[in-house]
């Protein structure tokens, strides 16, 4: 977005209507990176909103000429840290061996949501038409109906542990297609 | 781990439903298995985002135009941002932020080394510039940074000195690195419990304390491995060399050129060469023209021909061949998992490292191949760690049933995120594959592969 500067400038000049067009235009990056760092998706909308309340309130600290794109990724990413913090309160941790899950695990997940500008969720929405009848009534039934394993399972008729792995292949051909159109980067 | 096993720990991760026990089997598995760590972020980040697709209203701004402060609060903030315009640097922030990073990186250090073996084994460790001259910087991602003392370091940062240049940095462990002028150091992120840092050229100085029990702290250069124990070493690497003399302790050194591990006292010195480049052995047409094969310094090589698998592969086996003379095995494609590339690029052959070469406009990439007749081009790509994307190459009319010969100017390869993003000279890679084949056909075979600049 070239006019960041230009709009972050007429936001704190008192322009407060001029910011609905930085939440636009940023908003699908939020969204993907709290998504993807988040276990809940039904809390991603309200911190969405927290995040950008978050950066109006902060729009001063904004440096001129710098990465709008990084700087509200990177409030976004201390909410769905906190989020995830309020999360784990209430559920037995092992500490030591969750630190070890979320330093192999965070970093790379990060990075497939933030490489790219491109509407990823566009994208993923094209490679999941991509997949065979079958396999994307699966997902399509898991996903957005909320019919869970067992229940699903028992209307395929196989077994859940046979349901988990063909869920477990439709992920990694999503992400070989998002790969292949170069969405996200490279293994 | 099992497929099946793999895809119910990912799901209940993604979840956070993860049991304690579970926990410690998914930390295990990701400890000790590459293809773990490759897996397991892309199902978590995949089950998590297709949640974003599920039909629903398109996102409305006006929520958060509704959320905005209004009234006297709104006013409040706005007259704090005039009068303390934080968007424009004040000369004192920077300079007392870094140092206080600094100080609190220290002082972290310090917590963890009191804590000894009870902090989490696989922490990336912090680093700190401690010390720098004019003529050095830092390599953050894309980014080119001053490194003035004091700056922060992340696993991950490439800290570069000039021709007359100087930097010390200190890292946890009580590790002191002080690089010489002319030295490219990688501070590379924790990879199966050990810290590795790369020394891509260049002269480091070492000075370590005794690492803690567990802790293991290696530095990779194009020709070798070090190993500190708790010692004080100096590692010079040139374009074909790498030397290490060690002052006091020791330290294992493990020679990429003939792959022998000796170790190290005080007093004494190792050291691995490059032999000079062998000419290309092929009667097949090149590709691309390039310089004579023989004038150049080899960076990688390999033949098979001790039947062995080398280290660093993480796709393909060792085989015989299809038949020709003087070459018996070669190194044959894995499959490769992809419902959407498998039709076209079935089988693949790659190379991983933290530091697998650095790349310069001049370098050469050389196999030979053999590929099934049924398919129609190979491809070959890398992936560039301080650019953040892979960059890749068509061989759009190949040799077919026969074996042919390849001859690519890394130069000629094509970013394929950002293609007005190219490599810079000394940016760091870390993968390398070649792919071809078709699904149901002969596998694809690659031999000889060499990059030599």
């Amino acid at each position: 977005m070239q006019q960041v500067d230009a709009i972050v400038e007429d936001v704190l000049g008192g322009n407060r209507e001029r910011y609905r067009e930085l939440v636009e235009a940023y908003e699908p990056t939020v969204r993907l990176l709290l998504a993807a760092l988040l276990p809940n998706p039904s809390v991603v909308d309200d911190l969405i909103d927290e995040v950008f309340v978050t950066a109006y309130l902060k729009l001063g600290e904004f440096r001129k000429g710098g990465d709008f794109r990084a700087w509200v990724r990177g409030l976004a990413r201390h909410h769905a840290m906190n989020e995830r913090r309020r999360f784990a309160r209430h559920r037995a941790l092992n500490e030591k061996y969750r630190a070890e899950i979320d330093h192999w695990v965070d970093p790379a997940v990060e990075r497939l949501a933030g490489e790219t500008e491109r509407n990823l969720v566009a994208e993923m929405q094209d490679c999941l038409q991509r997949l065979t009848a079958k396999t994307r009534r699966l997902v399509e039934q898991y996903y957005f109906e909320d019919i869970a394993g067992p229940a699903l399972a028992a209307r395929e008729g196989r077994s859940e542990s046979s349901l988990r792995v063909a869920l477990f292949r439709a992920r990694a051909a999503i992400l070989d297609c998002l790969r292949l159109k170069g969405a996200v980067p490279g293994e | 781990m099992s497929d099946e096993r793999l895809a119910e720990l990912c799901e209940k991760l993604a979840r956070e439903e993860l049991s304690p026990a579970e926990e410690e089997e998914l930390a295990a598995a990701l400890a000790s298995d590459t293809a773990a760590r490759a897996t397991v972020p892309e199902q978590v980040f995949v089950h998590r985002t297709l949640g974003q697709l599920r039909p629903r209203s398109a996102y409305d701004p006006g929520r958060v135009m509704a959320a905005l402060p209004r009234g006297s609060r709104a006013q409040m903030i706005m007259e704090r941002v005039h009068r303390v315009p934080v968007a424009r640097p004040r000369r004192w922030f920077y300079p007392v932020a870094a140092a206080a990073a600094v100080v609190m990186v220290v002082g972290a250090g310090k917590v963890i080394l009191e804590r000894g073996a009870h902090a989490p084994s696989v922490t990336a460790p912090p680093f700190a510039m401690v010390e720098s001259a004019s003529r050095a910087s830092v390599v953050r991602r894309s980014r080119v940074l001053p490194a003035a003392t004091g700056t922060p370091l992340q696993p991950g940062d490439g800290v570069e000195t000039g021709v007359d240049g100087s930097a010390t940095v200190q890292t946890q462990g009580d590790v002191t690195l002080a690089l010489g002028a002319g030295t490219r150091l990688d501070l590379d992120e924790v990879v199966s419990g050990r810290r590795v840092l790369g020394v891509a050229r260049g002269t480091l100085q070492v000075t370590a304390a005794s690492q803690a029990p567990g802790a293991v702290l290696t530095f990779a250069t194009p020709h070798a491995r070090v190993t500190v124990v708790g010692t004080r070493i100096l590692l010079s690497v040139l374009a074909d060399r790498t030397r290490l003399e060690v002052s006091e302790g020791r330290a294992l050194f493990e020679s990429l050129v003939d792959g022998k591990t000796i170790e190290v006292g005080a007093g004494q010195q190792a050291l691995a060469v490059q032999p000079p480049a062998t000419a290309a052995s092929t009667s097949a047409p090149a590709l691309t023209a390039s310089p004579d094969a023989s004038t150049r310094t080899v960076i990688l090589s390999f033949d098979f021909e001790d039947g062995a698998m080398p280290t660093n592969f993480s796709m393909g086996q060792v085989a015989e061949g299809p038949a020709r003379e003087g070459s018996r095995y070669a190194m044959m494609g894995s499959l490769v998992h992809s419902v959407t590339t498998a039709r076209t690029q079935a089988w693949g052959v790659s190379l991983k490292a933290p530091t697998l070469f650095h790349v310069s406009g001049k370098q050469v990439l050389s196999f030979d191949y053999w590929l099934d007749p049924a398919s129609a081009y190979m491809s070959i790509t890398y992936w560039n760690h301080d650019r953040s994307q892979n960059y890749g190459f068509f061989i759009w009319k190949p040799v077919h049933g026969s074996w042919g010969h390849a001859e690519i100017r890394l130069a000629d390869f094509k970013g394929a995120l950002h293609k007005d993003r190219p490599p810079q000279d000394g940016d760091r890679i870390t993968s390398l594959s070649i792919f071809g084949g078709v699904l149901g056909g002969k596998p694809l075979f690659v031999d000889n592969i060499k990059l030599a600049e």
